[in-house]
């Protein structure tokens, strides 16, 4: 801030005034651009390009000169006859060309209408339904109840009085083929059907049915 | 009036005949029949992978280049709705993957879908070139196989297995299914649980690997070696004085026929030894059994 305001302006205010002509704003106008131009361009850094660039415009212009030097020449009719029928055999070309990826289009379309139906219907194959009336045996209910609960009743209560012997490797071996055979039954029960002959699976129970008898009995002797 | 007595007798003979056929315990069933048939084009290296259940596969050569096959799905119920639905859970497929070419039966059940109360069964007919690799998974039901000339590959639970005039590479593996094969030739592995095994004239090399079984083998015709591993089971075989035998046999009834002869055995050595000095040039029977009993005539 200053201080002596009122006597700086009244000073200023003493001072003469002087305007100078038109023609020296006109002169200083028309040299500044001209300043700031040179000013800049004595800035700017001076490279001198490689060999190679001299090269390149100098085979240019020398390709240039080359061109102009070619003389006119005016072809015969026939020659334009000739080029005409190219382009003619050319648009045919075309044409086939366009006629060719129609075509393309169209078989991959059928393919993959082919391919579509082959997923659906994957085996080419004839299929029809028949219907007949049988009459067959009825199997006597109950032939294969299970008879085990009893056993293994009696097992348990042998191993109650006698743990040890049921704790041997021998019988806990026996046990686990007895356990496999009982789920093996289970296996071919669930199997046997009552609208058919199942003879083959009955004759197999009976065999599992045997070889279960010989394992209590032989479970049995080494607790009792 | 003459035939009004004729026709009441003829109802009262259908009557009668219907309550004695209920009290013998008879029933009528309906019986449902889907057949399916189709060809594939067979080349040189695929493969036929059958997985079944409840199936009876017969699968035989033919000397076309196609595997061909009819499959009949039959469903069994007293009643007729029933069986058509059930009929319905039986699945058939079969696709390719790479060059091995895939079939299949199923019973397919929707969540919440009780078992199918008919009784449901496929049959499968499948005609294949005679060099035509084949693996077959079956549980429950029959496979027969015949005149091949290829890789046999067979594991199966409660079906069993019958092989006629198969050669090449053999390998069964079965339990609660019996096995029986005839004029079987190349090499042949069994590996059977709970499973009789009967083979009548097989050449080659037999491998046999038993559990709980009664082996039954007969005539062979150009045996290499023969090798049987039993467990608890009752061996019988009917070949005569043709080969050598190595005996390893352990709580086993066995008598030996009057022209056995025991070699004099090796020192500390359990395996008796019968034409190994007699008739040095013949195949090897070699036996190992742990309890059952053995018969050799």
């Amino acid at each position: 801030m200053e201080k002596n305001r009122k006597i700086l302006d009244e000073a200023l205010q003493q001072l003469r005034t002087y305007a100078p002509d038109e023609q020296v704003w006109d002169m200083v106008q028309s040299r500044l651009p001209e300043v700031s131009l040179a000013t800049g361009l004595s800035e700017l850094k001076s490279i001198d390009p490689p060999e190679i660039v001299w090269d390149a415009i100098a085979n240019d212009l020398d390709k240039q000169g080359k061109i102009n030097q070619l003389k006119q020449f005016t072809p015969e009719d026939e020659v334009w006859k000739n080029i005409d029928e190219a382009l003619s055999a050319e648009e045919a070309k075309a044409r086939r060309l366009i006629i060719f990826r129609w075509s393309s289009w169209v078989a991959a379309a059928g393919l993959a209408i082919l391919m579509t139906y082959f997923l659906l219907f994957p085996n080419q194959q004839k299929s029809t339904i028949s219907y007949s009336q049988e009459i067959i045996e009825t199997e006597r209910p109950g032939l294969w109840q299970n008879e085990d609960t009893a056993i293994f009743d009696l097992l348990n209560t042998l191993c109650a009085a006698n743990p040890i012997a049921c704790k041997q490797p021998e019988f806990i071996a026996k046990k686990e083929e007895l356990d496999y055979l009982n789920e093996k039954t289970s296996e071919i029960l669930g199997r046997m059907n009552a609208y058919d002959h199942n003879k083959d699976l009955q004759i197999l129970l009976t065999k599992i049915e045997l070889e279960k008898n010989e394992i209590v009995k032989q479970m049995l002797s080494k607790v009792m | 009036m003459k035939k009004i007595i004729n026709i009441i007798l003829l109802i009262f003979v259908l009557i009668t005949a219907v309550f004695v056929s209920a009290a013998m315990g008879q029933t009528k069933v309906q019986v449902l029949t889907k057949t399916l048939d189709g060809h594939e084009k067979w080349t040189k290296g695929m493969k036929l992978e059958i997985n079944g259940e409840n199936a009876v596969i017969h699968c035989e050569a033919h000397p076309g280049n196609s595997i061909t096959y009819e499959i009949e799905i039959i469903a069994k119920h007293a009643d007729k709705e029933r069986a058509e639905n059930d009929l319905k859970k039986m699945k058939w497929i079969s696709g390719r993957q790479g060059k091995t070419l895939f079939m299949r039966n199923y019973i397919e059940l929707a969540a919440g879908d009780a078992r199918p109360e008919s009784s449901l069964k496929v049959i499968w007919h499948i005609k294949i070139p005679e060099s035509c690799p084949l693996t077959i998974n079956n549980y429950f039901g029959e496979i027969t196989i015949e005149n091949t000339n290829s890789t046999i590959n067979i594991i199966s639970e409660f079906a069993s297995i019958e092989l006629i005039n198969t050669k090449g590479e053999i390998m069964v593996e079965s339990k609660f299914g019996d096995i029986s094969g005839k004029l079987m030739d190349g090499r042949i592995e069994i590996k059977s649980t709970r499973s009789n095994i009967h083979l009548e004239k097989a050449a080659g090399i037999i491998i046999i690997d038993a559990m709980l079984a009664q082996i039954n083998l007969e005539d062979f015709t150009r045996l290499e070696v023969l090798n049987l591993e039993a467990e608890k089971s009752e061996i019988s075989i009917n070949t005569g004085n043709k080969f050598r035998y190595l005996l390893d046999l352990e709580n086993t009834d066995f008598e030996k026929p009057a022209w056995m002869i025991y070699d004099p055995p090796d020192k500390n050595e359990s395996i008796r030894k019968v034409n190994f000095i007699e008739l040095p040039d013949r195949p090897i029977i070699q036996i190992k059994q742990s309890i059952g009993t053995l018969e050799i005539n």
